[in-house]
This record gives structure tokens, C-alpha cells and sequence, in this order.
């Protein structure tokens, strides 16, 4: 199997998606 | 044969079907350009993602990952970055006073009728060349499935466009991309496992490839210096393109806004990492096609029943077609509604407004097709400004647009500077500059530096212009 360069993509794109999760429940537990 | 009818005229009757139902709900130009204001965060999020989801993604994308192997995928990462961007930096204020258009917005901010007929003149000439590319896409899978020829098919299939959109504006527009979100996204869920299952398991997929292609896993594959600026460019054109900029209008309130993104990063990214694997399929099992935008089709045909396939089709014709009728809104808007309401005809009634909205649809969607049918602009031009379409409109809006709701001291000389610059210099670019970079990254520079510059050069704007976009 490839190594970084096929999940690595996906390991950076599951970190964005938590993320901005993260970030949405916080800005809206500001409000 | 016959299946693959009764479903395309199913598909089409549920499309009109929403159309006249859309209609029936406009009364008014605020319900025609922006669904009033009040979409929710589910159709929002689909009808975001089915517009940025085109025929490009299902032929275009698969065909250089096909070509160039998986470095390219990398590009995906700047996708969600944007739009976190945009819901993060721009949302906020942009959507402060809300619009009927993206150049009313550069009107309201830089006070100057001038800047909203250019921006509206840059959305006309870039929108009607690009959907003359996807209306002559669409002759050509109607030509694959129903065997009639191109040109019956590019017409039937505009006017369909064209009938739905001049009905029911955006409220039509937004459910039928909700729709077809929905086929894109079955397409792509049904046919992946099929396209895996047939060699077995994933890893057997993958060993394959790496036989057949050794080099697909490797960096390199794809320059790095065009990977970045093509990935700066996905980033500017996903945040300002006007098409992307008036879903926000439409969208409830911010609430709605962060929710809806949500799912539009969701399902993009989505359908691109399964289009992905699909394009490696086509690596293992065709690894000599003449062009990687036949890598979608022989996999259709290949590996998919004939039912799959032929929703693979719908799925493809539905990127299509979401994405062209969201364009000719913001075309109609920018002649109807920038231009002639703005510029022309100021002191309308509401009724009237609404005739001139839906006869500048018509003229927008008519234009391309009789341009096609008359041989004009025909071939090279068109794939020139298709490949452009994105790098002009984000080297001509992303800074007006960022650049006046972040800071201050920027000013009608300021905008007009680097919306005229940020386009020549794209457009230069791409004629005579390094094909290493890609256009959009000295365009946006150039459009940067103008802004800047002359905005310093020239006096401030007056505090009412800003003091809207700044207020908590």
C-alpha cells in the first residue's frame, strides 16, 4: 500500500473537517 | 435504451415540476435573485456544493488524476479551507446588509455605479463563454445516451436550463441543485463499491495501479509549483466567485451559513475523493486511454450495470446542469438587474423588474447556444476561457470583495485598479507567461498590489461607506 502520500490526504482532510466542527460549536457556545 | 429515457424524462418532468412550483412562490425580485433571504442550511449547503460540483469534476478532475497520478489530489485540501475561510473571515460582515447581487455590493461599498458595470460586464463575458462549453458537454451526453444527435441534444437540454431558471429564479434554481446534489451523490456511493468490487478489495485495487503505473504514488508526479498555485487558485475561486458570493444573500443568517457549509464541505470533498478512486479504477483497468477524459465513460461502461451507469450519467448531467443554471442567474442579474435597472432604466415597478429579470435570463442562455449553432467562437477560444473562467473571476473579485469588508481605508480607485489589473494580468499570463504557474497567482498579486497602492494614493473613503461591514 502507498504510504503519506495517499492517506495523508486524508488524515489532513478528517483534521479540517474536525476542525471546523470544533470551531462552529464553539463560536456558537460564545453566543 | 428505453430505462435510461424514462429515467432522464423523469429527472426532467421533477425539474419542471420545481420550476413552476418556484414560481408560483416569487413574488418579488429579493425572492427571484436570492430565494428571499430565507434559504435553510440544507438546500443552502446542497445548492453550494452542487454549483462549485461540475461536468468538470466527473470528466476534468478524474482525467489528471488519471493523467498525473495522486499528487494532484492534494489540491482537494484547499477546498475546505476556503469555504471554512469564507464562513469564518467573509460571511460575517459581507452579509451584513444584504444584496440582491455581488455588484450592488461593490456599489454600496465603493459608492460608484462604475464599479458594479464592471463587475457586471467581467460575470457577462466569462459566464456566456463558459456555459457555451457545458451546453456543448451536454449535446454530447445526450448523444451518448439517447443516441440523438449533438446538436438536437445541446438544444433540448438549454432549454430546459433555460425554463426552470426563468420561471423560478433562485428558489427553483437551489431545489433542483438540492436534487441534483441528491443523484450526484448517489451516483458516486453506488458506483465506487461496484468499481472497487471488481477487483476483489481495495488494496488489490491499489497494487494494481502501482504495477500498472508506478509512478501514480509518487510526489512529483505533478509539478509542485503548479499544484500550489493551482491550489491558491481553487482557494480564491471557491470564496469570490459571484455565483458562490450570492448563496450567503440567500441563506438565513450566519447560523445557517456555518451549518450549511458544513455540508457543503462535506459533500465536495466528498464526491471529489470518490471521483478520485474512480480515476484510479480507470488507471488499473484501461491504463492506455488516448485522453484521461475518458477515463468517467469507459468506467461507466465498464464496470457499471446499465442501470448504475445511467445514473452515472444523470450524475454527470446533473453537475452540468446545476452548475450552468446557477451561472446564467448571476449572468441574468448582472445584465438585468446591474445594467439595465441600475445603469439604464432606473425607476421600474416591482412588476416590471421581474419581467426585465426573466427576459435577461433568456437573453443569457439563448446567447451561448445561438453563438454554438452559428459557429462562433468555436473550439480553441472556448477551452481558453473555460480553463480561465476561474482565475479571472477570482483575480477580479477576490480582493474588491475581501478587501473592502477587511479593511477600512480601501476606495473606489482602489477596486476599479484591481479588478481591470487582476484580469488583464490573468489573462496575460496565460498567453505569454510561465505555464509552471498557474495564471491566477500573478493575477491576484497584480490585483492585490493596485488595491493597495492606489487606495493609498487616493483619498479615504467616507466612514458611511465602511462603518456597515465593521459594525459588531
Amino acid at each position: 500500500m502507498p504510504g503519506f502520500i495517499f492517506w495523508g490526504l486524508f488524515l489532513f482532510l478528517g483534521l479540517i473537517l474536525v476542525g471546523y466542527i470544533g470551531w462552529m460549536l464553539w463560536i456558537e457556545k460564545g453566543k | 435504451m428505453d430505462m435510461q429515457l424514462i429515467i432522464f424524462v423523469l429527472y426532467f418532468l421533477v425539474v419542471f415540476l420545481i420550476g413552476w412550483y418556484s414560481m408560483r412562490a416569487t413574488s418579488s425580485e429579493s425572492d427571484y435573485w436570492i430565494a428571499g433571504g430565507k434559504l435553510g442550511w440544507g438546500v443552502g449547503g446542497a445548492t453550494m456544493a452542487a454549483t462549485h460540483t461540475s461536468a468538470g469534476t466527473f470528466i476534468g478532475t478524474i482525467g489528471v488524476i488519471y493523467a498525473v497520478g495522486w499528487s494532484f489530489a492534494w489540491v482537494l485540501l484547499s477546498i475546505p479551507l476556503a469555504y471554512w475561510f469564507m464562513v469564518a473571515v467573509l460571511a460575517p460582515r459581507f452579509t451584513k446588509v444584504k444584496e440582491l447581487t455581488l455588484p450592488a455590493f461593490l456599489q454600496r461599498r465603493y459608492a460608484s455605479k462604475a464599479t458594479r458595470g464592471l463587475g457586471a460586464f467581467i460575470i457577462l463575458i466569462a459566464t456566456v463563454v463558459y456555459v457555451q462549453a457545458q451546453i456543448v458537454a451536454g449535446g454530447l451526453v445526450a448523444n451518448i445516451v439517447f443516441g440523438v444527435p449533438t446538436t438536437t441534444g445541446m438544444v433540448v437540454f438549454t432549454l430546459i436550463l433555460i425554463v426552470y431558471t426563468v420561471l423560478g429564479g433562485m428558489l427553483a434554481v437551489a431545489y433542483t441543485d438540492f436534487l441534483q446534489m441528491v443523484i450526484m451523490t448517489i451516483g458516486t456511493i453506488v458506483s465506487v463499491p461496484l468499481a472497487v468490487s471488481h477487483f476483489g478489495n481495495f488494496e488489490n485495487l491499489i497494487n494494481m495501479v502501482q504495477v500498472v503505473k508506478p509512478l501514480t504514488f509518487q510526489w512529483g508526479g505533478f509539478s509542485t509549483s503548479l499544484l500550489i498555485t493551482m491550489g491558491l487558485a481553487f482557494f480564491l475561486g471557491s470564496v469570490a466567485t459571484p455565483e458562490k458570493l450570492v448563496r450567503l444573500y440567500a441563506m438565513k443568517d450566519m447560523r445557517t451559513i456555518r451549518r450549511g457549509i458544513l455540508l457543503t464541505i462535506i459533500l465536495v470533498t466528498g464526491i471529489n475523493l470518490m471521483v478520485f478512486i474512480l480515476g484510479l479504477a480507470a488507471m488499473a483497468l484501461f491504463p492506455v486511454l488516448p485522453t484521461g477524459d475518458l477515463a468517467m465513460p469507459v468506467i461507466a461502461r465498464a464496470v457499471l450495470p446499465t442501470f448504475i451507469g445511467t445514473i452515472m450519467l444523470a450524475a454527470v448531467t446533473s453537475a452540468m446542469m446545476s452548475t450552468v443554471d446557477s451561472l446564467l442567474l448571476v449572468a441574468g442579474s448582472a445584465l438585468s438587474e446591474d445594467i439595465y435597472q441600475n445603469l439604464i432604466h432606473t425607476n421600474a415597478t416591482e412588476k416590471r423588474r421581474l419581467l426585465v429579470a426573466r427576459i435577461g435570463i433568456v437573453i443569457v442562455g439563448t446567447v451561448p447556444l445561438l453563438l454554438i449553432l452559428g459557429g462562433f467562437a468555436k473550439g480553441e477560444l472556448i477551452q481558453f476561457i473555460v480553463v480561465l473562467f476561474t482565475a479571472i473571476m477570482a483575480a477580479g473579485f477576490f480582493t474588491p470583495v475581501v478587501g473592502g469588508v477587511l479593511w477600512k481605508r480601501a476606495n473606489k480607485a482602489g477596486a476599479i485598479a484591481s479588478m481591470i489589473g487582476g484580469v488583464l494580468v490573468t489573462g496575460i499570463w496565460k498567453v505569454f507567461g510561465d505555464a509552471e504557474i498557474y495564471p491566477v497567482l500573478p493575477g491576484f498579486i497584480a490585483s492585490v498590489l493596485l488595491f493597495v497602492v492606489v487606495s493609498l494614493m487616493t483619498p479615504a473613503p467616507k466612514e458611511s461607506l465602511w462603518k456597515p461591514y465593521f459594525e459588531k
